[in-house]
């Protein structure tokens, strides 16, 4: 996908609850608006399924952006798992900061199932938001992670 | 003829606590030209206890050491104690000083029996397969062995009951104890602590036996080149006595008159320190006397701390066991400032049996059982916490900021103040024992004995800092979330 | 039967687990009979040379406890992984790196700047020079990792230390000459809740207290009260000391076998039950200044975990160069 030697490419997955955000990002899709390709979108049954393992997870394996995409207050098909993701997000946030890895690079937006534009236009601006951050930084191997013994 | 040896590592160092090594280097002759003791150990607890909570810290920073836990703890929840404002009430107090001085017993016992005992109770020429407490209980039949373990584990449960668990307790808090105990568990230590005053009393009795009259142990412990005419610091109460658990610092010179003496937080200013390019140990010095190399007198800012420096500093033990015994002791040595090193031995029993005259006392105050656990804390500030861990005084430096977040943190353990006096001790044992290039392993040990006369915690030792404060500042928003983290 | 050969060690440790060795008392001469000691530098005095003339599987056992903090632990560890047959990770700093592991938020250079000053010719160095005499120290590796980062290890004990009831049992197994299938973890496979006596109503938090700021109450759950308790994202198998002493559970034993990241599970949990008692769009406002409260998320989430933890501790203002 992205040259190696070429300018700084982001690396974004977006987990997407099914019955709003995904569906959003389908709608954008059929209407032909065109967002990066930076964008692994990942579907989910609801952005409360989205944990905190999952998001560093991401990180920790390459991600240099993680973006949740979930209903709207109010709107949740399962009534309240969006205000769970809202607080597993802030404390994900305050433990990057903690750490040194700047908490714009886990963002929640809420996108509903008619918001192909909202959804074309969240991606477009994330992709930047991330460029302009640069890759996630990463944690090298050292000597003691070198193929163990034994 | 065999090819002269010239370099020698005794590596590691072993019954004591921590990661060392001895470098030995000999002359042409064979004997000793140079002796280097090397730490090689750092784990770097002044850098991560920056932004962590304060009331953590007592269990944070007890995992410096696991064998003396209990100091830092203490000594941890008394900074904080006067970072909050808060001295503790009498019930908190009493239950403090009452684990404190279990943990002095099992301390010292342990280290009789365990690390540096056996060297004379198995004897110093024993095969190393032997020289330990196994080798011990072997010498000194099971009965007697059975009582070492026993009576290690009145200690232990004494702090399990009052701390919560038996190594790396809980309980300390600003301005109390987390917990109190049942009148049960106070009859329990109670008895416990009697026993402990009858077994620290027959350890003595064993040490008269068997070291005072061990012919290696009175050579070492006369012989002028091994005793060190070092300063001396530890604790004093308001009469002058040892107090494990608080006081003043006092400072003495190697002639025995007063050099210092000041409340907790002065002592930092008495400290200087210095690296050197081979070990990862910072090695303080009296700051006015200043540096003078590796050298022990009037002139020279090295100083030694733990129970030898503590029987010179004080008066009194303030027991009255113990304070027989302590008489007895400075009769032998014609008085006291007493400077002979292996002298440490006999020092160390003294404050066990001391130690366990306390708890006992303890046991039966009525503070104990009554009243509150904890009191109002104030705002959080800077505060220093001074305590005698059983190695020597242990001073925890703390500054919280207003959400009660550790912005800056100062320790100085135990050990390190005597690493200067230890690497002395360890090159005039090299130098007096090392003839026509014979490094066996018995010459080897006995180069070890001379640093486990101060029953050394290395993990302890690599974790001092005075001097610099370091400095965390979190920029936070309005709500309070983290903005921003700038470290010094 | 023959005896058996075991040894102890210590890497970055604080020597609390060689003392948790001693906690089962008397019993420690049931070991002595059964086994002899080839390595154990805290108790006996045998050195590496020893421990490199020992031939390769000659020792049947290790219980090997402290962190891989310097090039001379990673060496050891590697040494005492050919003599041995069995190597256990005892202990916390051993198993998940400890405590200690919150070093590694912070880069090599910044822990020798705190501890020695900013001038480097005055910190330790790996060689110096004293007279004509070299001197070395060992490398003070960059990252601290946990004893299975540098070799195969068939046992965890985990917490810190290890409680005595499994110090017993381990020394029973080993006398009786049937220690469980490699791979065992000697704890509870559940979390501290299920054992702890609390009484748990999984009620909301909607206030985040910090155990020097109320007494608890020493009945109730100490979650339920609002006080962070590790208990749910950490194995059990202590008997739950720490609330018995009205103290939270701080996560000492790592985290439960389902669980990759004992912090982040933690968050997840602490996801669930902050809040008001109702969920609504009215109610965010209240649920961000319960979740302000919160004044350290490592060192309360990660305390024991942060070497094993998704991130391995702080990153490091370095762009990638490469995929």
């Amino acid at each position: 996908m992205s040259d190696p030697t070429g300018p700084f490419e982001p690396r974004i997955v977006a987990f997407l609850c099914r019955w709003c955000s995904y569906a959003g990002a389908d709608l954008a899709g059929v209407s032909r608006l065109q967002y990066p390709p930076n964008v692994v979108p990942m579907r989910v049954n609801c952005s409360g399924r989205v944990d905190a393992e999952m998001v560093l997870g991401a990180l920790e394996k390459g991600a240099d952006g993680v973006l949740i995409g979930g209903c709207h207050p109010g709107d949740c098909h399962y009534v309240s798992g969006n205000y769970k993701t809202r607080r597993r997000v802030a404390l994900i946030q305050r433990a990057l900061s903690e750490i040194g890895i700047d908490p714009q690079r886990v963002h929640l937006e809420w996108i509903s199932a008619s918001e192909g534009n909202k959804f074309q236009q969240t991606m477009i601006q994330y992709v930047e938001r991330i460029r302009d951050l640069g890759p996630c930084p990463v944690v090298e191997a050292t000597p003691a992670e070198a193929a163990p013994d034994g | 003829m065999s090819e002269t040896v010239r370099h020698v590592s005794i590596d590691p160092i072993t019954r004591l606590e921590g990661h060392g090594r001895i470098e030995l280097f000999l002359d042409e002759d064979g004997g000793l030209a140079d002796a280097f003791f090397q730490i090689p150990e750092l784990r770097g607890f002044e850098r991560f206890c920056l932004g962590r909570q304060g009331e953590d810290m007592p269990q944070i920073t007890e995992r410096i050491c696991g064998v003396c836990p209990e100091a830092h703890h203490f000594a941890s929840t008394k900074a904080l104690d006067a970072c909050y404002g808060a001295p503790p009430p009498p019930r908190a107090r009493a239950l403090r000083e009452l684990l404190y001085n279990a943990y002095i017993f099992s301390d010292h016992l342990l280290h009789f029996y365990y690390l540096g005992g056996p060297d004379f109770l198995v004897g110093p020429y024993a095969p190393p397969q032997e020289r330990n407490i196994l080798g011990v209980i072997g010498k000194v039949g099971l009965e007697l062995g059975t009582e070492v373990i026993k009576h290690r584990g009145y200690g232990q449960r004494i702090i399990e009951i009052v701390g919560g668990r038996p190594i790396h307790p809980v309980s300390g808090l600003p301005g109390g104890q987390s917990k109190g105990i049942t009148e049960e568990e106070r009859a329990e230590i109670e008895s416990m602590a009697a026993s402990a005053v009858e077994f620290a009393m027959a350890t003595i009795g064993i040490f008269k036996k068997t070291l005072l009259e061990d012919e290696t142990f009175i050579r070492f412990v006369s012989e002028d080149s091994l005793a060190l005419p070092t300063y001396y610091m530890g604790l004093v109460d308001e009469d002058g006595s040892i107090n494990f658990y608080d006081g003043d610092v006092r400072v003495v010179g190697p002639d025995g008159t007063e050099y210092a003496q000041v409340a907790a937080d002065g002592v930092l200013e008495l400290i200087d320190e210095r690296t050197e390019p081979w070990t990862y140990v910072k090695i303080p010095y009296l700051k006015d006397v200043g540096w003078n190399g590796f050298t022990a007198g009037a002139d020279s800012g090295v100083y030694r701390v733990g129970p030898l420096a503590r029987l010179n500093v004080c008066k009194g033990v303030g027991t009255p066991l113990a304070g027989a015994e302590y008489e007895a002791f400075l009769d032998y040595f014609g008085g006291g400032p007493v400077h002979a090193t292996f002298a440490y031995h006999w020092a160390r029993l003294i404050e066990m049996l001391s130690a366990a005259e306390r708890t006992a006392a303890l046991a039966a105050e009525p503070a104990l059982m009554d009243g509150p656990l904890r009191t109002t804390l104030g705002e959080p500030g800077e505060g220093v916490g001074v305590i005698e861990a059983a190695r020597g005084t242990l001073i925890h430096h703390y500054r919280l900021d207003d959400r009660g977040l550790i912005d800056a943190v100062n320790l100085i353990v135990a050990t390190t103040h005597n690493v200067a006096a230890i690497s002395l001790s360890i090159k005039e044992m090299a130098k007096a024992v090392i003839r026509d290039g014979n490094v066996d392993q018995g010459i080897l040990n006995l180069v070890e004995m001379s640093f486990r006369n101060y029953d050394p915690c290395l993990a302890c030792a690599t974790h001092a800092l005075p001097g610099q404060m370091p400095l965390i500042v979190d920029v936070r928003d309005a709500d309070g979330a983290l903005r921003r983290r700038i470290e010094r | 039967m023959a005896k058996a050969k075991i040894g102890v060690y210590w890497a970055a440790s604080c020597g609390g687990c060689d003392c948790s060795l001693l906690e089962v008392n008397e019993q420690i001469l049931d070991v002595a009979d059964a086994a002899d000691i080839l390595l154990w530098p805290c108790a006996t005095d045998v050195k590496y040379a020893d421990l490199a003339a020992y031939a390769d599987g000659e020792i049947d056992i290790v219980l090997f406890n402290g962190a891989i903090r310097t090039a001379e632990n990673r060496e050891i560890a590697k040494l005492i992984r050919r003599k041995t047959k069995l190597l256990v990770a005892f202990g916390s700093c051993a198993h998940t790196g400890g405590v200690i592991g919150l070093a590694n938020l912070a880069t090599r250079e910044e822990i020798f700047t705190t501890v020695y000053g900013e001038e480097r010719d005055r910190w330790p160095q790996l060689v110096a020079d004293e007279g004509g005499r070299e001197l070395r120290l060992p490398e003070f590796l960059e990252k601290l990792a946990p004893l299975s980062a540098v070799v195969a290890v068939d046992y965890v004990v985990p917490g810190c230390p290890p409680p005595r009831e499994v110090v017993g049992q381990i020394f029973s197994a080993l006398v009786a000459g049937n220690l469980p299938p490699a791979g065992t973890v000697f704890a509870s496979s559940k979390n501290l809740c299920d054992e702890c006596p609390r009484d748990r109503k999984q009620e909301k938090i909607a206030r985040i207290l910090r155990p020097h700021e109320e007494e608890p109450d020493p009945d109730r759950c100490l979650l339920d009260q609002g006080f962070i308790c590790m208990g749910p994202a950490t194995r059990g198998g202590c008997n739950a000391v720490c609330p018995a002493a009205n103290m939270p559970c701080t996560g000492c034993a790592g985290p439960t076998a389902n669980i990759s990241d004992q912090g982040a599970a933690m968050l997840n949990t602490l996801a669930s039950l902050v809040g008001t008692g109702e969920e609504g769009e009215d109610q965010l406002d209240a649920e961000d200044a319960i979740l302000a409260q919160l004044d350290d998320v490592v060192g309360t989430f990660y305390r024991f975990g942060s070497a094993m933890s998704l991130f391995r501790g702080r990153y490091h203002e370095r762009n990638r160069t490469s995929r």
